[in-house]
């Protein structure tokens, strides 16, 4: 019994280390797939972080709309939340987070799109039907890698767009015929010359194109009013 | 409860420390060849502990529960953290969990914790549910702190955690990952030992029967009593040893990494806004150059160290403190306290149970005026034996 349990644990040691190792050949060493369906989804775990480098850099989300017509202001949703749920909060809440994840899975699958559909996120799609002229424009001719790619940014992008049309709604109401939603990527000033007042740093944008907005069934706008309607975040808009 | 041998015999084998969790998850490849052979092992193993690594091995594993503090501070500091969970999100629950976050829908339909086991939180759930379940979760965690039914308790606050994380499918990270296995290796280890409802209950009930007033037989008698000492110093082990692999994954990736090496990189964390609930006090923290450098390398440095740094009783206290010192650091300026929360309770792990009495005996003679009546300890392990108790 005992030496049983200990084997037990021997395994568990043995099934961590090897997940972790990300080597794909150790991780088929007790047969293709043995080790990932034991460690996921309970032991899942992912420690490299901050690593190889920290993060040196702010990741910034940032929504307009279309209202009746003509195109609202960029509010940039990554500033309400630092200074809703970070600045001055000694335990941060899960917000940023949330839409950070969000947003770097949006960027992460848009940039392993398969080469020759890199272009596809920038691109507009405003008719009724846009998720399936996306779907088209995206068809997989390629391997099962690149139809991987595609599905995960399919997901992504429904995701993304979901969250930018409910927040858009709430924020400039019901004219809101489509959004579109851009990345900005702000470096944190090399360390080097962090003392030179002269060095400006580049922000970068990822710029995808307008959407149909997505009316996301029985989704409670107020709440989301209440976090990032124009009373309770007048202006931010990206510079 | 662990089989009492504080007979005067064993004293001289008390010099020689057990061997640490961490030499033991290393050498368990050789232990297993020597199963254990019941109630009457502990003995044989003490003979065996001079002579040989398996004896000493089956003694660590069989003569008593390990880490009784180690283990309590895990439950105490795991049920924190279920409350500051709640605590702090609940203003932005409806976003991040509720009625607002629909448009999560596609990542929730294909996620991998789509399992029966996990449905506690549900994304359909209407506000009022939504609170009431949040609530009950911060109820589960005060339970831990408390030390109330620990076992069921632990275990079903890893049920319900592991819902609500699923819920949130872009709001979890690393933190969450953390403190999900290590509540499931809590909930292993028999958490309950000190500082708990538990431990008094039974304390009351082992005083009653020792006066005579009988009440029902000693319950957990279904079970013999050494497979709950060998599971919880198992848990123990595995522990201590996810807590190696942790340090052990985070400092090898950091050692790749350009700033890390320059010793710079600690700087860039300090300057962006969504690590800074304090900017002015990050700031503060990378103004001097050595200070940016000490810091960047001594993260590196303590992590991929750590499994050395155990090998040696001076060492391994600078290791604890220093990652708990770390993890201070982590929350206070990244805000990251729950992550640093979870992590601290592995630690502790780390730090011996004499070391522990010794600390508390020497903040109870500092703040003495509490000192309530002596408390008979209700459970003597062989760690005890070095200085037993005077009843």
């Amino acid at each position: 019994m005992g030496a049983v349990l200990a084997l037990v644990l021997i395994w568990h040691g043995l099934a961590t280390v090897i997940y972790l190792s990300g080597s794909t050949r150790l991780a088929n060493i007790a047969g293709p797939g043995t080790i990932n369906a034991y460690m996921t989804p309970i032991f899942k775990q992912y420690w490299s972080v901050f690593a190889p480098d920290p993060i040196h850099e702010d990741t910034e989300l940032e929504i307009r709309a279309t209202v009746d017509g003509s195109s609202t202001e960029w509010f940039n949703v990554s500033k309400a939340d630092v200074n809703r749920s970070i600045l001055h909060h000694p335990v941060p809440s899960r917000l940023y987070l949330t839409n950070f994840q969000l947003t770097s899975h949006y960027q992460v699958s848009a940039s392993l799109l398969p080469e020759d559909l890199q272009q596809v996120p920038g691109k507009s799609y405003v008719g009724q039907d846009w998720q399936q002229q996306l779907k088209q424009d995206l068809a997989a001719n390629g391997s099962t890698a690149d139809a991987e790619a595609v599905a995960q940014f399919i997901k992504d992008e429904t995701a993304m767009t979901s969250m930018a049309s409910s927040v858009a709604r709430a924020r400039w109401g019901d004219g809101v015929t489509r959004v579109q939603i851009r990345i900005a990527t702000i470096p944190v000033k090399p360390y080097p010359v962090r003392k030179d007042p002269n060095y400006q740093v580049k922000t970068t944008y990822f710029d995808a194109g307008w959407r149909q907005i997505v009316k996301v069934p029985d989704i409670d706008l107020a709440a989301i009013a209440s976090m990032y309607g124009k009373k309770a975040v007048t202006a931010n808009a990206g510079q | 409860m662990p089989v009492n041998n504080t007979g005067p015999s064993h004293t001289p084998a008390q010099t020689t420390p057990p061997p640490l969790p961490a030499a033991t998850a290393t050498a368990d490849d050789d232990g297993i060849s020597r199963p254990p052979k019941g109630a009457s092992v502990p003995a044989s193993a003490r003979t065996a502990a001079k002579l040989n690594v398996f004896g000493r091995l089956e003694s660590w594993l069989l003569d008593g529960k390990r880490a009784q503090y180690g283990t309590s501070i895990l439950r105490i500091l795991l049920g924190a953290c279920a409350v500051a969970i709640v605590a702090t999100n609940i203003m932005d629950r409806k976003y991040i969990w509720g009625t607002a976050s629909g448009w999560a829908q596609p990542y929730r339909e294909d996620s991998i914790w789509n399992f029966w086991l996990f449905k506690f939180f549900g994304a359909s759930d209407p506000d009022w549910m939504l609170i009431a379940k949040l609530v009950l979760f911060a109820v589960f965690g005060v339970l831990m702190v408390l030390g109330w039914r620990t076992r069921i308790v632990t275990v079903v606050t890893w049920l319900m955690f592991t819902s609500l994380a699923a819920l949130g499918p872009t709001s979890s990270d690393s933190a969450d990952n953390a403190f999900r296995i290590m509540l499931l290796y809590s909930f292993l280890t028999d958490g309950s030992l000190k500082w708990s409802l538990d431990s008094r209950r039974r304390r009351i009930k082992a005083e009653k029967l020792s006066t005579g007033r009988r009440v029902s037989a000693a319950a957990g008698t279904l079970i013999p009593p050494w497979i709950g000492v060998i599971v919880h110093n198992l848990a123990v082990v595995a522990i201590g040893a996810q807590v190696i692999v942790i340090y052990l994954i985070a400092g090898l990736a950091k050692a790749r990494g350009a700033l890390w090496q320059n010793g710079t990189a600690i700087y860039y964390p300090m300057y962006s806004e969504n690590f800074s609930p304090w900017p002015q006090l990050n700031h503060l923290l990378v103004a001097n150059n050595l200070m940016v450098h000490l810091i960047s390398w001594g993260s590196v440095a303590i992590q991929m160290l750590f499994p050395l740094l155990l090998l040696n009783r001076w060492t391994r206290r600078l290791a604890v403190v220093g990652m708990i010192a770390m993890h201070a650091g982590i929350g206070i300026f990244l805000g990251l306290s729950v992550f640093s929360l979870a992590m601290v309770a592995a630690d502790v792990i780390y730090v011996r149970d004499s070391t522990m009495e010794s600390i508390s005996n020497w903040v109870r003679c500092k703040w003495g005026t509490n000192a309530r009546r002596q408390k008979k300890p209700y459970v003597q392990g062989p760690d005890d034996a070095a200085n037993p108790d005077p009843a």
